[in-house]
């Protein structure tokens, strides 16, 4: 009976989703699929950005780590408000730039700031290489939901399954549809997982606090930040905030949600909007973990948290838990899937082929194709290479962090040029990938420094010296000055 | 040789809205700051969220009256 109603929940969202989506038109052409037409005001742009921000993991492995480590998981709350600074900073620059030189993806954008197509290819292989694992672990981690709302009926074996199926199915409107689909179907996402969602922990924390799980409860060491003489190291707090804060915007999922916009005011209007509910549901989200380090259970299982909190309130309340967690998941997995499709059709493709991809049907296919490549990792690597994957995810992330100097110098930087970023993001990279390798926590001669900071620290000082050393030539120069003047002129110049 | 183009101005609402910006990268990003609050960790976060939040709002506010002027 238990599994009618957790399934049942599930069922019901995944309706009135597609029922919103059937309501949604295609688009006209490949510039429509990749950004929506730019045509979105700032609450549409507050929730996709908020729907591709927070994964659904959010309520798993974030909240598993407050509730094994306390306040320190609280650093993902800290870096989602710097993210939130630089969206703003980023909002004129890439929405006038974009709207003028029709750009559709981030190496779009970086292939026009360098004029050069070397480091749009290299930006969206990494960025392609960086998310691909994420996008398989995010259809993986649907197996919790499936198993709870199953209510001991479904093994972790058919749920992981379940979600992935689930997931695969869902991408059959995000081919069809491309980015006005994805944003639609953020905000419906978004309201259940992180408004509904907030609703829901603030009870849950609420019912903890009254029923003996209060704070006074919770370990000591929870609520100290790791310093000097610390196990973690004095620098692996700042490493963590700093790679998720400049990290962030070299995701290409996240980047392109810049694009959907339909004006500067609007995103700069979307960051106003979101840095509350990002504060707000993760301050929450990481005090009921804390809270609940306490329950039964939780400390043998901390990535169960949400599951475990949710149960006390019977299976009605663990079913909305489920279904929160699900509508987490499904914004983070279709945005990547979505970006990265549009990236590889126009960025790969569209560059071999010497041509401007136009046509939205190249989009769609290596959409299609990018989902069910991921769907058959994702069911290959269930039980065998599931901690490797992780493993991958985690050099993912500081691999993908090395694009930073070349996203951010580029756009805030005139004297940055092509040479630079390639040399930067190709050393970076490929340090941060050695460091990974080597310490896969933090490096401790560096004070609990991670490898993606540590290898940035390298990136950036690669780009500043190339970018001194060999500056572009007067033709550039020039060409590059017009492009930041462009921002505050109202003529149109040639790409 | 080419002449350089001339540099548009910064604006002191451009200046406040990136001296804000620091003013927030500092807080979260200055490693000594987190050390000194020991067992204030939860604190921190909290307060620094709130302080998040406004700097947006007085952000956007500074940009959107420079725009109207």
């Amino acid at each position: 009976m238990n599994i009618l109603i957790g399934y049942g929940g599930v069922a019901v969202f995944l309706v009135v989703l597609l029922v919103v989506l059937q309501r949604t038109k295609g688009s006209a052409d490949f510039s429509e699929y990749a950004t929506a037409g730019r045509s979105f005001g700032p609450v549409f742009s507050a929730m996709a950005f908020v729907n591709t921000w927070l994964p659904g993991t959010i309520f798993i492995a974030f909240a598993g780590y407050a509730a094994s480590a306390g306040a320190i998981g609280f650093y993902f709350v800290a870096y989602s408000i710097l993210a939130v600074v630089f969206m703003f900073l980023l909002a004129r620059p890439v929405h006038e730039w974009g709207r003028r030189f029709d750009l559709r993806t981030q190496a779009d954008l970086l292939g026009l700031r360098y004029g050069c197509t070397k480091v749009r290819v290299i930006a969206a292989v990494i960025g392609t290489i960086a998310s691909f694992p994420w996008v398989v672990l995010g259809m993986q981690s649907l197996t919790l939901v499936f198993e709870y709302l199953s209510f001991g009926t479904v093994p972790a074996a058919w749920a992981v399954l379940i979600g992935i199926g689930v997931l695969v199915a869902r991408q059959w409107w995000t081919v069809r549809l491309g980015a006005r689909g994805l944003v639609i179907s953020d905000f419906v996402q978004g309201v259940v997982a992180y408004l509904f969602g907030t609703v829901l922990i603030l009870g849950l924390l609420t019912w903890l606090l009254t029923n003996g799980h209060g704070f006074g409860e919770v370990e000591p060491a929870f609520f100290t930040l790791p310093g000097p003489g610390s196990v973690d190291g004095p620098l692996y707090l700042f490493s963590l905030i700093a790679t998720g804060a400049l990290g962030g915007w070299c995701w290409p999922d996240i980047f392109v949600r810049l694009f959907a916009s339909n004006s500067t005011k609007s995103i700069k209007r979307a960051a106003v909007m979101a840095t509350p509910l990002l504060v707000i549901f993760g301050s929450s989200l990481c005090l009921l973990a804390m809270a609940a380090s306490t329950l039964p259970g939780v400390a043998d299982a901390p990535d169960e948290v949400w599951f475990l909190t949710a149960s006390v309130g019977g299976p009605l309340v663990l079913t909305l838990a489920g279904v929160c967690v699900l509508a987490a998941t499904m914004g983070n997995v279709g945005a990547n899937l979505q970006a990265l499709g549009a990236q590889i059709a126009n960025d790969v493709v569209g560059v071999a082929r010497g041509t401007r991809v136009e046509d939205p049907r190249w989009g769609k296919v290596a959409v299609g194709v990018l989902t069910l490549l991921a769907g058959a990792v994702a069911v290959a690597t269930t039980n065998v290479l599931s901690s490797g994957m992780v493993a991958l995810a985690q050099v993912s992330y500081q691999g993908i962090v090395q694009l930073a100097p070349t996203v951010f110098l580029g756009i805030f930087w005139r004297r940055g040029n092509a040479t630079a970023a390639c040399a930067a993001m190709v050393l970076g990279f490929a340090t941060a990938c050695v460091l990974q390798l080597l310490y896969p926590i933090a490096i401790p001669v560096l004070g609990g420094m991670t490898s993606g900071v540590a290898a940035l620290a390298v990136n950036f000082a690669v780009y500043v010296a190339v970018s001194y050393l060999k500056p572009s030539g007067e033709d550039e120069k020039r060409r590059v000055d017009e492009l930041f003047d462009s921002l505050h002129t109202p003529e149109r110049i040639t790409r | 040789m080419a002449t350089p183009v001339p540099r548009p101005p910064k604006t002191r609402a451009a200046r406040i809205v990136l001296a804000i910006a620091v003013f927030n990268f500092v807080i979260l990003l200055f490693p000594p700051l987190t050390w000194i609050v020991g067992q204030g960790g939860v604190w921190f976060f909290l307060i620094s969220g709130v302080i998040g939040v406004l700097s947006l709002l007085v952000m956007y506010r500074v940009d959107a009256s420079a725009e109207e002027d």
